[in-house]
């Protein structure tokens, strides 16, 4: 619950800070599209290693066709 | 100078041009007043620039004259999504606040296609930002569909789509972050090809998500996209993004015979959740492969949604950054559909757009060893259902039906994977509208979909024009 506050406080900060101001119902919708969001990352981040990084993204596509010939 | 002539495919009036059967100034003149007499109806143009067209196509013939080949489109009318910047022009963007945008230099993609002979027609109706798959415009009206102006075009690549499919041009470009150009070429009934991420140069091309966009060919036969990818493929140091990998001669593979090819179909997630009509055609487009002499081979495809569900997260989070100064200065200017949608992008944390960035190539590589070690391409639905009505779209918008399907929920995750897609059309519906496939590929597969699509269609037949005036 903690942590839920600690999102949606965030998120309310950032959106101030883009003028974005949203009622009760897009909050809470935001929240739980958030919520979605936040739990498919993390079931699928727990398939990565821990050297993994972003940014090889130009290197993998390369890598597949080579894999592939 | 007859209709007909604009309805021939692009190769085909390219290579009359060259044999000086027709000029370009008639053929130009032809497609100018074609798009001048739909506009009302269809809605194809944001800015149809027919005085500096007929000018580059006046040019094209004096150099044809002194004996000057400029290139591969020498002569042919085309047009593009009015997202691709060319200096001096209007660039709208389908937004109110783009509306009077000059941008101070020119696209490469456009740089190109004028170098390679091309008379450009102007700017295309598009959706508003590229953010929305129904083609709606507030600046001039949604593009309709040349098939029944009641449907949607698609979008966001709307009047790229539309523009071909009631052949005013001979082909377009539009660009494809989740669907943009495969949507509207499917739902238009014409070919439409999404390349490998980085095959072609973004320089000039308004940003939606740097990580997902891509610019793609629409064209009426699968040789004539090959044409215009052919045209502007290739590495472009303004474009730091864009692969070195060299470009490759599109339609030199194209008479491969279908013999030897394998199609995988995917055992699970897309069929079954299409119409009864639509896995009709699907299945007919199979066995027109499995005649050729290509082998289907069933592969398990790994899951769409969460690849669809990652790519949303790179989109709105990218979009959201992008538009950031626009939305804290003018927010009223954006319509509340679009708004809302990149808003939604400013509650990812940092972690989160990484984390979705981080998974991008572990689930390319498993995609490419589960698909592509067993098949050259993998066969797709586009949209799982018949093309909606704008009145069914509006009655989904206000809460009165349920539109019942993403549009996007076959097309978003092969752009996070950032593979190459090639939309084909198949038949059509009950209620006369298109349906399609897509054939999607390895990475830099272009010329394989190519070669299969040209030979679904030597096989199959070319896909009929809209029966317009």
């Amino acid at each position: 619950m903690q942590v839920e506050a600690a999102v949606a406080s965030r998120i309310d900060s950032v959106l101030a800070a883009h003028g974005v101001r949203l009622d009760a119902r897009q909050a809470a919708a935001m929240l739980e599209e958030n919520r979605r969001y936040g739990a498919l990352l993390s079931e699928l981040v727990a398939t990565l290693r821990f050297e993994d990084e972003p940014g090889f993204f130009r290197l993998a596509l390369d890598a597949a066709t080579d894999a592939k010939r | 100078m007859s209709d007909e002539v604009c309805r021939l495919p692009l190769a085909e009036v390219a290579a009359k041009i060259r044999a000086k059967e027709l000029s370009a100034l008639e053929v130009a003149r032809a497609c100018v007043q074609r798009a001048e007499r739909l506009q009302s109806t269809l809605t194809l143009f944001i800015s149809l620039d027919a005085e500096r067209a007929l000018a580059s196509a006046r040019a094209a013939d004096a150099d044809a004259a002194a004996g000057r080949w400029r290139g591969p489109l020498h002569g042919v009318p085309v047009a593009h999504k009015d997202q691709f910047y060319r200096r001096g022009r209007i660039v709208s963007c389908g937004s109110r606040l783009r509306a009077d945008f000059r941008p101070g230099y020119t696209a490469t993609l456009l740089e190109r296609l004028d170098a390679a002979g091309a008379v450009d027609l102007g700017g295309l109706n598009m959706s508003e930002f590229a953010c929305n798959p129904y083609g709606l415009n507030v600046l001039v009206g949604r593009a309709r569909n040349p098939w029944n102006p009641d449907f949607i075009a698609g979008g966001s690549s709307s009047g790229s789509a539309a523009a071909v499919a009631a052949a005013a041009v001979f082909g377009s470009f539009g660009s494809d972050t989740g669907g943009s150009v495969r949507l509207p070429a499917a739902i238009c009934g014409v070919v439409g090809l999404l390349p490998t991420n980085g095959r072609i140069s973004r320089h000039g091309m308004m940003p939606l998500s740097f990580s997902l966009d891509n610019a793609g060919p629409l064209a009426r036969t699968a040789r004539d996209c090959a044409r215009l990818l052919a045209c502007v493929a290739g590495h472009d140091p303004l474009d730091p993004a864009s692969s070195a990998r060299p470009a490759e001669d599109y339609e030199a593979g194209l008479a491969r015979p279908l013999r030897g090819r394998r199609i995988a179909v995917p055992k699970r997630h897309y069929y079954e959740h299409c119409s009864a009509e639509v896995r009709t055609a699907l299945s007919k487009s199979l066995a027109v492969f499995e005649r050729g002499g290509a082998a289907l081979v069933e592969v398990e495809v790994p899951d769409p949604r969460p690849l669809d569900a990652l790519g949303n997260v790179l989109i709105l989070a990218e979009a959201a950054t992008i538009h950031a100064p626009l939305l804290r200065a003018r927010a009223a200017d954006y319509t509340p559909l679009v708004r809302s949608r990149i808003e939604f992008g400013f509650s990812f944390s940092a972690q989160q757009y990484i984390e979705a960035l981080n998974l991008r190539a572990s689930r390319l590589a498993t995609f490419v060893e589960t698909v592509f070690a067993r098949a050259d391409a993998l066969h797709l639905p586009m949209l799982a259902h018949a093309v909606p009505s704008m009145a069914e779209v509006e009655a989904g918008f206000a809460g009165q039906t349920d539109l019942s399907f993403n549009l996007a929920a076959n097309t978003r995750s092969i752009n996070y994977l950032g593979l190459p897609s090639l939309a084909m059309p198949c038949g059509s519906s009950a209620n006369g509208l298109p349906i399609a496939f897509q054939l999607v590929g390895a990475p830099f597969a272009e010329a394989t979909l190519l070669n299969l699509g040209h030979q679904y269609e030597q096989a199959a037949g070319a896909a009929p024009l809209p029966p317009l005036p």
